[in-house]
């Protein structure tokens, strides 16, 4: 069954994003890092577009082929098989697929919020589910680190309580792009599939930095949380992926269309 | 590339008299950039041709050490890049015979026209169908008028053929303006608006707004044949920042639709992809500065970062600048 993308406006962001950031993306959704195989259900790789932009080195021509396969991760294989049949495309809309994350979060939001509203719920609902397991201090230490680290100390503004910060996610892109860094880390200690999936892109930005504010969270391979419910084979995936597009749309929204990308 | 050097000539400040050069420096005199004649400036009480200047035709190593001409070179001939030194070059006359240079301009305008053509088969409104013949007809007068500046006729029949010619340009460009500044408006809508129609209106507003500063040239060189100083001067005094009013206005709505995109708030993500480089080539080009920026204003710095040594009374072997009585 070939891939097939459904228009989506909640991942056209992708068509504004940089090779680096689309290739992180498909690393998520092709590859199980838990022992570094390909995954059997991707499509992806053996799409022609994917390996055209591949074998080019830039794969933002490619980004309706990574969309879809985000897609077809949302819905499960049979439904797939029958839209792929019946309506032109296989997957389901990323709107689905981060409100159903959310469902399982119990965040109780509005199907009709706005597509970044609904991720920055997430991204709060992601730190607040690591207030378990760190310090409040060792929280906002890494908040402060990641900023640092991303060169955006100066949107904290001396004040790194977290509560302040979750307030300003709505309304302060840089805030929003800091917790979309930081909610992935702090997250993995209650999600351990987390920290092996979307570390390595937090870590690329502070891992000098971070030393054992976060570390030690890492090695906690369990906990009672909430968050346990996301534990299925099929959030391993889409969660992951959701988290990286929600970087990608903060990334974007902070970089004027003719401006360098931020760090 | 031969035949673009061919083209070029520039002025041999070493061989321009002392009266010109502070003439030009001071901005008492203006010069044509397409055929190096120097005019009184429209503040300084005289009128007429004052001096036809020394032009020799531009060396390769000339052309490419200077940045701005290499872009321009860029677009005529797909010359490389090379590395940018200070240069003596006259980069205002240089820039304008290039600007004049019919296959620079016909570059521009085929492309513009090519977009016109799509956009008029996708507008229904009788109204816009008309205003869309008139960006036709301003594309055509600057290829004409470029034609005119190129065809060395003696200057009384280049003078009049020039001045019938000024009133038309500077409406049609108005006209033009005004549509660029409305089109956006009209396409911005998803719902309303297909992809293939956002496309073209936006191929359009990018071909028109790359053409107008060398359209804006080639008006200003029109209006010197036409012996009208002073409304060269305008040209680029008024006409210029009308045009950048018009083109940072067409930059906030091209932000706008990318954060639209961003935000998942809808739009034609595959149009934006493909026209990016394109969009911020536009926004960022130097050119522009150099075009609008008046080309007095940049030989009076060249005059004097060249430091050349004025002399009163050049050697009469060295051909120096013809001053017209």
């Amino acid at each position: 069954m070939a891939l097939k993308y459904r228009k989506d406006e909640g991942l056209a962001v992708l068509a504004l994003s940089g090779h680096d950031d689309l290739q992180r993306l498909v690393r998520v959704l092709t590859h199980d890092e838990s022992d570094g195989e390909k995954r059997r259900t991707q499509q992806l790789l053996d799409d022609p577009s994917y390996r055209a932009a591949a074998g080019q080195g830039d794969l933002r021509p490619a980004w309706k082929a990574i969309a879809a396969e985000l897609q077809a991760y949302g819905g499960d294989s049979i439904a797939n098989a029958w839209r792929s049949l019946t309506q032109d495309h296989t997957g389901v809309a990323y709107r689905e697929i981060v409100i159903d994350i959310c469902d399982h979060l119990k965040l109780g939001v509005k199907p009709s919020t706005d597509i970044k509203e609904l991720e920055d719920q997430l991204l709060v609902a992601l730190i607040c589910g690591g207030k378990d397991k760190f310090e409040p201090e060792n929280l906002a230490r890494i908040m402060e680190e990641v900023a640092d680290g991303a060169g955006l100390k100066e949107c904290l503004q001396g004040n790194v309580a977290l509560d302040d910060l979750l307030q300003r996610i709505a309304i302060d892109a840089k805030v929003s792009y800091l917790a979309a860094l930081a909610a992935p880390a702090i997250a993995s200690t209650t999600l351990p599939f987390l920290a092996r999936l979307t570390l390595p892109t937090v870590l690329a930005v502070v891992a000098p930095r971070m030393g054992a504010a976060l570390v030690p969270g890492l090695n906690v391979a369990a906990a009672t949380s909430a968050l346990m419910l996301l534990t299925s084979p099929a959030y391993r995936v889409t969660l992951p992926a959701v988290l990286e597009v929600i970087r990608i749309r903060r990334r974007v929204l902070l970089s004027p269309m003719d401006a360098r990308e931020v760090a | 590339m031969s035949a673009v050097l061919d083209s070029l000539l520039r002025v041999d400040l070493s061989r321009v008299s002392a009266h010109v050069l502070e003439g030009l420096k001071a901005k008492t005199m203006t010069l044509s950039a397409s055929n190096g004649n120097v005019y009184w400036a429209a503040d300084s009480g005289k009128t007429g041709i004052v001096a036809q200047l020394p032009l020799v035709p531009v060396s390769a190593q000339e052309l490419e050490s200077a940045e701005q001409l290499l872009q321009i070179g860029r677009a005529v001939q797909g010359a490389q890049a090379a590395a940018v030194t200070a240069t003596a070059v006259s980069t205002a006359v240089v820039v304008g015979a290039i600007v004049v240079a019919t296959a620079y301009l016909a570059r521009k305008i085929d492309t513009v026209e090519r977009a016109v053509k799509g956009v008029a088969l996708t507008v229904d409104q009788q109204d816009r169908r008309e205003y869309l013949d008139r960006m036709s007809d301003y594309t055509g007068a600057i290829q004409a008028a470029s034609e005119l500046l190129q065809s060395r006729a003696p200057q009384g029949e280049m003078a009049s053929q020039a001045e019938l010619r000024l009133d038309d340009l500077a409406r049609s460009r108005h006209q033009l303006l005004v549509f660029i500044r409305g089109l956006p408006q009209l396409v911005e809508s998803p719902e309303q608006t297909t992809q293939a129609q956002y496309e073209l209106a936006l191929q359009f507003m990018l071909g028109m707004l790359d053409l107008i500063p060398a359209a804006l040239a080639v008006e200003r060189e029109l209006c010197l044949a036409a012996n009208k100083p002073a409304l060269a001067r305008s040209r680029i005094n008024d006409a210029g920042p009308q045009f950048r009013d018009v083109l940072e206005s067409f930059r906030q709505w091209c932000e706008g639709q990318y954060r639209r995109l961003a935000l998942g708030q809808g739009g034609f993500a595959d149009v934006l992809l493909a026209q990016r480089p394109a969009l911020n080539r536009l926004f960022n080009v130097a050119t522009h500065d150099l075009l609008l920026g008046g080309f007095d204003a940049v030989l009076a710095t060249e005059i004097t970062n060249a430091a050349v040594q004025i002399v009163e009374s050049p050697p009469s072997t060295t051909e120096p600048d013809r001053v017209i009585p």
